[in-house]
C-alpha cells in the first residue's frame, strides 16, 4: 500500500495507568483528509497525542509511509514529515510571527530554505506576512490558528495533524480555515482532521472515523457519514 | 588540599582511640577546643600542635598527680552556636580543665557552660573584653585583652601623628567590641573618628566602603576582625590608591593574610605577639614544634604551649582534680612563658600587655626598626 | 561629586557580577521554572576551576592576563560542562515530578558542591594565583584599575553575545520557544532535553566567568563565597524581572548600585547593605513580582 501515509494498527494509550484510547486501527491515504470525529472527551485529543509521541503507546504500532514511527520522540516526527498543530494553537506568543514560523522549520538547518518556505506561507496567509514584526499574542484568534498552520507548514509535511482548528473562532472564520484545509489537499498535503464540529469537517473531508469513549465504533466516506441520521442526531447535534 | 582532609581524618581516627583507651585506664582528662575547621582552622591547627606537645611531654615525664593525661579536642569552628556544642560535649566527656578558645564569639556563649560544671577554662588567644566581664571566675585569659590592645594602637597612633580614623568591624564580639574600644580611646586622646564602619563576614565587595574611608580622608584605617575579612580590605584599600596608615587588630595576625594579600600589605601594621624569632627561646621551641609536628609554628602556638603548661602546672600545685582547687592555683600562677610572663590580675586577665605593633614586610610580619 | 562618580563605578563593577550569576538563574527559571539554587556554587566552583588552571598551567601561562584569560574559557568550558551533568543528574529524572522536589533537589545539589569544595580546601580562603597587579588609570575624579576595566567590557560583551544568540540564532529561539511552551517546542522539532542542556552550560559558563573573574579581581575565594552571590543573583534577577535576559542585566546593575549607595546614606553604616538588598527582594516580590522587565507571571513557585 504504497499511497498509505500512516497506519495505525491496534492502538492502546492513556496516561498514567489509565488507558484512554482502545485498540485503536485506522489508516490516511495520501492527499485525503480524514477526519476524527466524537463527542468531548472522546479520545481525539488522546489521539493525535499518542500519534505524534505526546503520550506513549502502550500497545500497537503506528507507521508513517511504511517506517515504524511507535513511541519515537516527539521531536523527530517533524523531520519525518508528520507535523502536529495543537489544539488551543500554542503559538509562542511572546515571540514575534516571523519568530514562530523560523521555529516551526526548526530543524532545517539552511537558512535560505527556512526563508523560501517562510515567503510560502506569506503566500497562503498574506495577512501573517502583514504583520509579520508583531508579538503573536497581538492576533486575533483566527490569525493565531492561521499562525499556527503555518508553523506546520514551515516543516514542509507529508502529514499534517490539525487538532479543532475551527475552535473558538466565528463561522465566517471557521469558513475560511476550511478553505485553507481544502486548498491545502490541493497542494498535495495530507491531512488528518479531529473536530468536533462534525459537520463542517464531514464537509470537506473524504473519510471519517467516529470515537466514542476511545475507540473506533464507526468508519466511512464522508459523504455517507454526513446522510446517516442516527450520526448526525448522536454525535453531530441538531443544527 | 587533599593533605588536609587526610590529617583531619587522621586526627578524628586518633581521638576516638584515645577516648577509648580513656575509658579504662586511670587518665586526666582535659578538653582542648579551638576552630579545627572553618575559615579560622589554621589558629586550631598551630595551638593543638603546641597543647599536644605539652601533654606528650608531661606523659613521658609520669603526668600529672601520677596519672596520664589525655587530650579530648573539640572543633568550634569559630562559631558560637558550636562553640556552645563544643562546651557541652567536653563536660559531658568529663575533663577537668579546658584549654584553647581563639575567637571570642565562640567563647562567651561557652563561658556558662563551664562555669556550672566548675570546669577550669584558660583561654589561649580569645581576648575580647566580653568574656572578662561575662567570666563566672573559672576562665583565665593568658592573651592581653582588647584594652590592652587598644592601648597598643593608639601609642602607635601617636607615634605616627594620626589625625582622623576609620575603624571598620565585622559585627562579632570580638571586632565590635575593640572597635567600640579603640574608638572611645582615639576620641578621648584628641583624635577624630572619621568613619566606622561594620561588614558582613563573608562579604567580598569592599569597594563602597573604600570609597566612603578615602572620601573621609582618614589618616589611618584600623581593622579590627579577622584576617580574612582583613586581607580584602587591605587589597581593596590599596588598590583604590589610599597611602594611608593600615592597623589589622590580631585577630588578623595569620598566616593567611599574606598568602591571599600578596605584597599589598607591606607596610601595614599588624597587632599581636612578639614574633617567635624575636623571642628568647623562640628559636628553640620552632625547632621542637617542627619536629613534632612537622609544621611550621603560628603566632599563637608558643602561648598555646604556654597556656598548657600553666593549666598542668595549676593542677599539680593543687593536688587534685577539683575544679575549685585548680582554680585557686591558677589565681597563684607566676610563670615565664616562651611568648612572655604570665601572671593574672584580680580579673583573672593577664597582668601587663604581651602586644606590640608589627610590621609587615615580606610575607611576615617583623618588630618595627626603631 | 567625586565620591558619586566613584560610588557609581563600584556600584557598576558589583552589579556586573550580579548579572553574570543572574543570567544563568534567570535563563535556567525561564526554560525550566526551577529555581536553580545550586548556581551561587556553581560560580564558587568555577573560580575554583580557574585557579586549578593557572596553578597547573603557571609553568607556561604565568599570572598575568594570559593565564587569567585562560582560566576564564577553560573553567567556562569545564563548569559548563557540570552544570550539564548535574541537570542530566538531579533534575532531569525529576522533569514530571512536583516542583517541590526539584526546588529539594536543587538545595541538595547546592550542598553537595559546597561541602565537596569545604573538604577539598578545608575551609579556608585560597589565594588567586593571578597578580594583575594595581596598573589604573584616573579619569576625572575616578580612579579605576585595568582589571576593573577588563569586567565591566567583558560583561557588556558577554550580555550583547547571549542577547544576539537568544534573538537571532534558532538554538536561541528555540530556548524562548521552550521556555513559553515545551509541549507546543517538541511538535516543532525541538529536542527539549538538548536545549535545557544548552540553557544549563550556557548558564553555568557565565557563572564561571564570574567566579573566575572574583578571583582575579578580589585576591581570593572561599567554598561559602557562593552562597550570599546565589542570594543576591536570585535578587537581582527576580528585580529585573525573572525570566527575563535583559531584566537580569538590569537587575545585576541596579542591585550593584543600590547596594553601593543603600551603604553610603550618611549616619547609615555598611552593615546596613544587606538590608538594602533584601529588603528590595521583598519590595518587588510583594509589590512587583514580574519586575523591572518581566512579562506576566504565568507560573507559581
Amino acid at each position: 500500500m504504497p499511497d498509505t501515509v500512516l497506519d495505525v494498527q491496534n492502538l492502546s494509550a492513556g496516561y498514567g495507568g489509565i488507558r484512554v484510547l482502545h485498540d485503536i486501527s485506522l489508516k490516511v491515504k495520501k492527499g485525503r483528509v480524514v477526519a476524527v470525529l466524537g463527542t468531548n472527551g472522546a479520545g481525539k485529543t488522546s489521539l493525535l497525542r499518542a500519534l505524534s509521541g505526546l503520550i506513549a503507546a502502550e500497545q500497537g504500532i503506528i507507521r508513517l509511509m511504511q517506517r515504524e514511527i511507535t513511541n519515537i520522540p516527539a521531536h523527530k516526527l517533524p523531520a519525518a514529515g508528520m507535523v502536529h498543530v495543537p489544539e488551543g494553537r500554542h503559538i509562542f506568543g511572546t515571540m514575534t510571527i516571523r519568530e514562530n514560523l523560523e521555529l516551526g522549520a526548526f530543524t532545517v538547518a539552511d537558512a535560505r530554505t527556512r526563508h523560501e518556505r517562510i515567503d510560502k506561507v506569506f503566500e497562503i496567509f498574506p495577512i501573517l506576512a502583514e504583520r509579520q514584526g508583531q508579538d503573536a499574542h497581538y492576533l486575533s484568534g483566527g490569525q493565531q490558528q492561521m499562525l499556527a498552520i503555518g508553523r506546520g507548514l514551515m516543516a514542509a509535511p507529508t502529514l499534517l495533524l490539525l487538532d479543532e482548528p475551527s475552535m473558538g473562532l466565528a463561522p465566517i472564520m471557521v469558513k475560511e480555515i476550511m478553505v485553507i484545509i481544502d486548498r491545502l489537499r490541493e497542494s498535495g498535503i495530507t491531512i488528518l482532521l479531529v473536530e468536533q464540529n462534525s459537520r463542517v469537517a464531514l464537509r470537506h473531508a473524504d473519510y471519517g472515523y467516529l470515537l466514542e469513549l476511545g475507540r473506533i465504533v464507526r468508519e466511512g466516506c464522508a459523504a455517507e457519514l454526513a446522510r446517516d441520521d442516527s450520526i448526525v442526531r448522536t454525535y453531530l447535534g441538531e443544527v | 588540599m587533599r593533605s588536609g582532609t587526610t590529617k583531619t581524618l587522621a586526627l578524628v581516627a586518633v581521638f576516638s582511640s584515645m577516648a577509648s583507651f580513656a575509658a579504662a585506664a586511670d587518665t586526666i582528662k582535659i578538653g582542648f577546643v579551638a576552630p579545627i575547621t572553618g575559615a579560622a582552622a589554621s589558629f586550631g591547627k598551630e595551638t593543638v600542635g603546641a597543647v599536644r606537645m605539652v601533654v606528650a611531654k608531661t606523659n613521658a615525664g609520669g603526668g600529672v598527680l601520677g596519672e596520664k593525661i589525655v587530650l579530648v579536642e573539640t572543633d568550634d569552628a569559630c562559631d558560637p552556636t558550636q562553640g556552645t556544642a563544643a562546651a557541652s560535649k567536653l563536660v559531658s566527656s568529663g575533663v577537668i580543665a579546658v584549654v584553647g578558645g581563639m575567637c571570642s564569639g565562640a567563647v562567651v556563649p561557652a563561658l556558662k557552660i563551664y562555669g556550672d560544671a566548675h570546669v577550669p577554662f584558660v583561654i589561649v588567644a580569645a581576648n575580647s573584653t566580653k568574656i572578662v566581664a561575662a567570666n563566672p571566675g573559672n576562665a583565665f585569659l593568658v592573651n592581653s585583652t582588647g584594652d590592652a590592645q587598644t592601648l597598643t594602637a593608639m601609642t602607635l597612633f601617636a607615634q605616627k601623628g594620626i589625625k582622623t580614623l576609620a575603624v571598620v568591624d565585622e559585627g562579632d564580639a570580638f571586632s565590635a567590641d575593640l572597635s567600640a574600644i579603640a574608638q572611645t580611646q582615639f576620641k578621648a586622646s584628641g583624635g577624630k573618628v572619621v568613619d566606622a564602619e561594620t561588614t558582613a563576614k563573608g562579604e567580598q565587595d569592599f569597594s563602597a566602603l573604600v570609597t566612603r574611608i578615602t572620601a573621609a580622608k582618614a589618616d589611618a584605617v584600623y581593622w579590627t576582625a579577622y584576617q580574612d575579612g582583613g586581607a580584602l580590605l587591605v587589597k581593596q584599600l590599596r588598590r583604590s590608591g589610599y597611602q594611608g596608615l593600615i592597623a589589622l587588630s590580631d585577630g588578623s595576625n595569620a598566616p593567611d593574610l599574606f598568602t591571599v594579600v600578596g605584597s599589598a600589605v607591606n607596610g601595614a601594621y599588624v597587632f599581636g605577639p612578639t614574633p617567635l624569632k624575636d623571642l628568647p627561646r623562640g628559636a628553640a621551641f620552632s625547632a621542637d614544634f617542627a619536629a613534632a609536628t612537622g609544621d611550621a609554628p603560628g603566632n599563637y602556638s608558643a602561648l598555646a604551649y604556654d597556656a598548657a603548661e600553666v593549666l598542668l602546672d595549676a593542677i599539680k600545685a593543687a593536688g587534685t582534680t577539683e575544679g575549685e582547687a585548680i582554680v585557686k592555683a591558677l589565681k597563684g600562677t607566676r610563670y615565664e612563658g616562651i611568648a612572655g610572663p604570665i601572671a593574672f590580675t584580680e580579673k583573672n586577665t593577664l597582668v601587663g600587655s604581651n602586644f606590640i605593633a608589627l610590621v609587615a614586610h615580606g610575607g611576615a610580619l617583623s618588630v618595627p626598626q626603631k | 561629586m567625586g565620591f558619586f562618580l566613584q560610588q557609581l563605578m563600584n556600584g557598576l563593577i558589583l552589579g556586573s557580577f550580579y548579572a553574570l550569576i543572574a543570567l544563568g538563574y534567570t535563563m535556567v527559571f525561564g526554560v525550566l521554572k526551577l529555581l536553580n539554587f545550586a548556581h551561587g556554587d556553581i560560580y564558587m566552583v568555577g573560580g575554583f576551576v580557574g585557579l586549578l588552571i593557572l596553578k597547573l598551567g603557571s609553568s607556561w601561562l604565568g599570572s598575568g592576563w594570559l593565564g587569567v584569560v585562560v582560566a576564564l574559557f577553560g573553567s567556562a568550558a569545564l563548569v559548563g560542562a557540570l552544570g550539564m551533568l548535574i541537570e542530566r543528574v538531579a533534575y532531569r529524572p525529576l522533569r514530571q515530578a512536583p516542583r517541590l522536589s526539584v526546588l529539594i533537589t536543587a538545595l541538595a545539589a547546592s550542598m553537595v558542591l559546597n561541602s565537596a569544595v569545604l573538604a577539598l580546601t578545608g575551609g579556608r580562603p585560597v589565594a588567586f594565583p593571578a597578580d594583575l597587579g594595581f596598573v589604573g588609570y584616573d579619569l576625572g575624579p575616578i580612579h579605576i584599575s585595568v582589571i576593573q576595566m577588563a569586567l565591566l567590557v567583558s560583561t557588556l560583551i558577554l550580555m550583547l553575545v547571549l542577547e544576539l544568540f537568544v534573538s537571532r540564532t534558532q538554538y536561541g529561539r528555540a530556548m524562548r520557544a521552550v521556555s513559553y511552551d515545551m509541549v507546543a517546542s517538541r511538535l516543532m522539532g525541538i529536542d527539549v532535553s538538548q536545549i535545557v542542556s544548552l540553557t544549563f552550560f550556557l548558564g553555568s559558563a557565565l557563572a564561571a566567568i564570574g567566579g573566575v573573574f572574583a578571583g582575579s579581581y578580589y585576591g581570593s575565594l572561599h567554598f561559602f563565597m557562593g552562597f550570599i552571590m546565589g542570594l543576591k543573583a536570585f535578587t537581582a534577577a527576580v528585580i529585573g524581572g525573572i525570566g527575563s535576559i535583559p531584566g537580569a542585566m538590569l537587575g545585576g546593575l541596579t542591585l550593584g548600585l543600590l547596594e553601593t549607595f543603600g551603604s553610603s546614606i550618611p549616619f547609615i553604616g555598611s552593615e546596613w547593605r544587606d538590608v538594602a538588598v533584601f529588603g528590595a527582594l521583598i519590595f518587588f516580590l510583594v509589590l512587583k513580582p514580574t519586575g523591572i522587565l518581566g512579562k506576566t507571571m504565568v507560573e507559581r513557585i
